[in-house]
């Protein structure tokens, strides 16, 4: 079938790849450690040639990224400039980089760089509003002008970067207000969000008619915004989304009722006398989820009739479960006559 | 074939037909595993260039970061499931839930999960999006509220992940084994390149280790630092190193991913609810569920992509005798000859893009019809040993070939391994390149067995599990 002079050959020819492979990696391992311990060194100060070396290397495919890098971080005068190109034109891995580089940037000019990157969307939109979140509070006056813009995609991205404002302040909210009517689900939804923390008198009214949105995730966004933007007050309001047609709004209303603490709870136990099956599974476990077994005990202890009742509708339906929260009270009250 | 070995002519040309079929039959799959490697460098090399200048904890601290959902089916884990779900919880990512789901376990699963996470009994109503078998109770931790302990009847694998996936909030979900020990990191460097361009990207694979102790092989980041030196350990972490370094990766490349491993498998939620959550009908969930994501994606023309980490997100149990891995390997190539066949109508078909072109047809080469060029090989060898008309010069120079082939191809994937993680040290890199040859003689005959029986399984239809014995752990004297 073959020559075994041949054989012989291709064996050795395989016998030194080989070698060479598990030498390569062995030695290669030891570069990397060398590697490593040279990068803790400072870098090499940027002399003119080095930095036209550098301008041309940037557009190598394969050491552009590095050459880009260095300049960057050794303060050439032009590295905006070579970033604002890497990002409207370069290669993929090229624009990660200089993404990144950018971020290390504090400067406004960087930041109308990532806005205008975020813009025309020449790289992964997700990605630039995670580095704009961290300057929100720089670029507030733009993303606010962008709210307006008439591509729902950006008006989306600039409320949700909006919404990781720590104060938003009455623009802000009249921004957010104004989305509420805006035609795009995605762009309402981030408007609820933004309301959310939000101390405008009128956000209150523009979540509350979220509430009863068209789209689903938006009635669940805005129970979770009203909740956060209303507090307790807000209990009653949420109490008929227990009972809503999608499923993701009712939990969403019942994670919302469950952190509203006794005006939740309150809400709940009026819930266990629903009309709606789902409403009243959903306020047991509002309840129960909100450690209320014991609040309805001492209610009921005290000769409150709605917590009674509301014990006698659990025991009825949770029995086993109600048996464990019971026995968690009583250890509780021993516990604690233990400890005077 | 001595051309003199003085028998009829019809032994040796039929002896000389089983030679040239063979060789060509290994010629055909060294070729498609090189350029597999080829796709796998470039992307490898894509990959390190695009992540060195990403800022990770960018990542990890933005309040952007999409939410996951941790489902982790368990049956009969007991001696790993609490490190398994420790590390589970010690994730670095922003938001995320754990929901273990114990299938059923006869054993101490569920009351160790109990008694060391606190758990407490509560009635959470959840959509059922799938049907599963009925679950029995639900708990939550009382010291770490992400985590929740579904216990249900058992149902299976697909089952309890559905299950899980009935109970999932967030919109990415991720399953992985009970019996796997993620790296901290795994959730960050996965969910980093969703949040890229999570329009695109549906699912998302990585790299797994092999130890026979998982729990003593981490280093105290909690990532795999040590290769278990046990040779059959060895082989079967060089087996899963080329499984990812040298093919996934080179899928990845060419979008045409053909399995994310259910030991780390990142999904969007919604696509999996669209597909019909994990098929109960197949012995396994994971090929089959990547195979159908493709089916569906290409067959709407729809944009997505199923991408491999060039990281290793976690270490997982391997069996440490060769029962035991016969038999997980045995149930392997079943399901591997299940999904195939199921699908076959992508083989070699130009509306499924490359994954009808390139990757279903390597698969069948590489994997489906092995075991009957495998039978073919040995019976060759037989019958030419026995009738003395192989020439033995040439046989022990081609078998050289072989073994310096397969050691190549693992010193391969040592390498890109390394130039990604740089987990290991030089000790047990030297041990897993000296051992890439000597596993034709050891391991591969082993899988040549496990192979054979699953192909001969799959032709009877047989569907079990057959899981594997865990480990035999020396009892901790405290």
């Amino acid at each position: 079938v073959a020559n075994s002079y041949l054989l012989f050959l291709g064996l050795s020819a395989l016998a030194c790849t080989w070698a060479v492979l598990s030498l390569w990696v062995i030695a290669g391992r030891s570069r990397f450690e060398r590697r490593r311990a040279r990068a803790a060194r400072p870098p090499r100060a940027l002399t003119p040639r080095r930095n036209r070396r550098l301008v041309r290397r940037t557009r190598s495919q394969r050491r552009g990224a590095d050459a880009l890098a260095e300049l960057v971080r050794g303060g050439h005068p032009e590295s905006l400039a070579l970033l604002h190109a890497v990002l409207r034109s370069g290669p993929d891995h090229h624009r990660a980089a200089a993404l990144s580089l950018l971020s290390e940037i504090e400067s406004t000019a960087a930041d109308e760089l990532l806005l205008e990157t975020l813009e025309q969307g020449s790289y992964s939109r997700s990605r630039v509003a995670a580095e704009l979140e961290r300057r929100v509070d720089r670029v507030r006056p733009r993303l606010v002008t962008l709210v307006r813009h008439p591509e729902p995609v950006l008006r989306f991205w600039a409320l949700t970067i909006l919404s990781r404002l720590p104060h938003r302040d009455a623009e802000v909210a009249e921004a957010a207000i104004r989305c509420t009517h805006d035609p795009d689900a995605n762009v309402r939804a981030a408007a609820a969000e933004t309301l959310a923390g939000s101390s405008a008198p009128m956000a209150g009214p523009a979540l509350h008619r979220l509430l009863g949105d068209d789209a689903f995730f938006v009635r669940a966004h805005a129970a979770r915004a009203f909740a956060e933007h209303a507090g307790p007050a807000s209990a009653n309001d949420l109490l008929h989304l227990l009972a809503d047609r999608d499923w993701w709004v009712r939990s969403a209303a019942k994670e919302s009722l469950a952190r509203l603490g006794t005006e939740g709870l309150q809400a709940a136990v009026q819930a266990l006398a629903h009309d709606d099956p789902f409403a009243r599974d959903g306020a047991a476990e509002v309840i129960f989820e909100a450690d209320g077994i014991r609040t309805l005990f001492e209610s009921a202890l005290e000769g409150d009739e709605t917590a009674r009742q509301a014990l006698d509708d659990l025991a009825l339906r949770h029995p086993e479960l109600l048996r464990t929260r019971v026995d968690d009270v009583r250890t509780a009250w021993r516990q604690e006559a233990a400890t005077g | 074939v001595a051309p003199g070995s003085g028998y009829g002519m019809s032994v040796v040309d039929v002896v000389r037909i089983g030679v040239v079929i063979c060789v060509s039959y290994l010629i055909a799959v060294y070729a498609a595993y090189l350029l597999m490697l080829v796709w796998s460098a470039i992307e490898k090399g894509r990959a390190a260039r695009h992540r060195r200048f990403d800022r990770l904890h960018h990542v990890i601290d933005s309040n952007l970061t999409i939410p996951v959902s941790i489902i982790a089916p368990v049956y009969n884990e007991e001696p790993l499931v609490v490190t398994a779900v420790r590390s589970f919880l010690a994730v670095q990512y922003p938001e995320y839930e754990v929901i273990v789901v114990n299938d059923g376990s006869s054993d101490g699963t569920l009351r160790q999960l109990i008694e060391t996470f606190e758990l407490e009994r509560i009635d959470r109503y959840f959509r059922r999006v799938f049907e599963t078998a009925p679950v029995n109770a639900i708990y939550r931790s009382r010291s770490d509220r992400r985590l929740l302990v579904v216990d249900k009847e058992n149902g299976g694998k697909s089952d309890a992940l559905n299950c899980g996936l009935n109970l999932a909030r967030y919109r990415y979900v991720c399953g992985v084994d009970g019996d796997t020990i993620l790296a901290p990191t795994c959730l960050r460097d996965g969910m980093r390149l969703v949040l890229h361009d999570p329009e695109r990207i549906v699912g998302v694979t990585g790299h797994i280790a092999i130890s026979g102790r998982p729990e003593e092989a981490l280093n105290d980041e909690g990532r795999a630092c040590r290769v278990d030196r046990r040779p059959l350990l060895v082989f079967q972490h060089l087996d899963y190193l080329r499984s990812f370094f040298n093919n996934r990766l080179g899928w990845t490349r060419l979008n045409t991913m053909l399995c994310a491993v259910g030991a780390f498998q990142v999904w969007r939620r919604d696509l999996l609810e669209q597909v019909g959550g994990f098929s109960t009908d197949f012995t396994c969930e994971d090929i089959e569920l990547t195979f159908r994501i493709h089916e569906r994606m290409r067959r709407e023309k729809r944009s997505y992509a199923i991408l491999s980490l060039p990281d290793t997100v976690g270490i997982t149990e391997g069996p440490d005798r060769v029962r035991t891995l016969v038999a997980q390997r045995e149930r392997w190539q079943r399901v591997i000859m299940e999904t195939v066949v199921h699908y076959r109508r992508m083989f070699l078909n130009p509306r499924y893009g490359t994954v009808g072109l390139v990757g279903v047809p390597f698969f069948v080469l590489s994997e489906v019809i092995a075991p009957a060029f495998e039978t073919l090989s040995f019976a060759t060898l037989a019958v030419g040993v026995v009738l003395r008309a192989i020439d033995p010069v040439q046989f022990f120079l081609v078998l050289g070939s072989i073994t310096l082939v397969n050691g190549i191809f693992a010193s391969a994937a040592v390498l890109l391994e390394d130039q990604t993680s740089r987990l290991y040290d030089r000790r047990s890199l030297a041990w897993l390149v000296i051992l890439g040859p000597v596993e034709l003689f050891i391991y591969r005959p082993l899988l040549f067995y496990a192979r054979a029986k699953g192909t001969w399984r799959f032709l009877r239809r047989d569907r079990g599990w057959h899981k594997f014995q865990r480990n035999v752990r020396v009892p901790s004297e405290t």
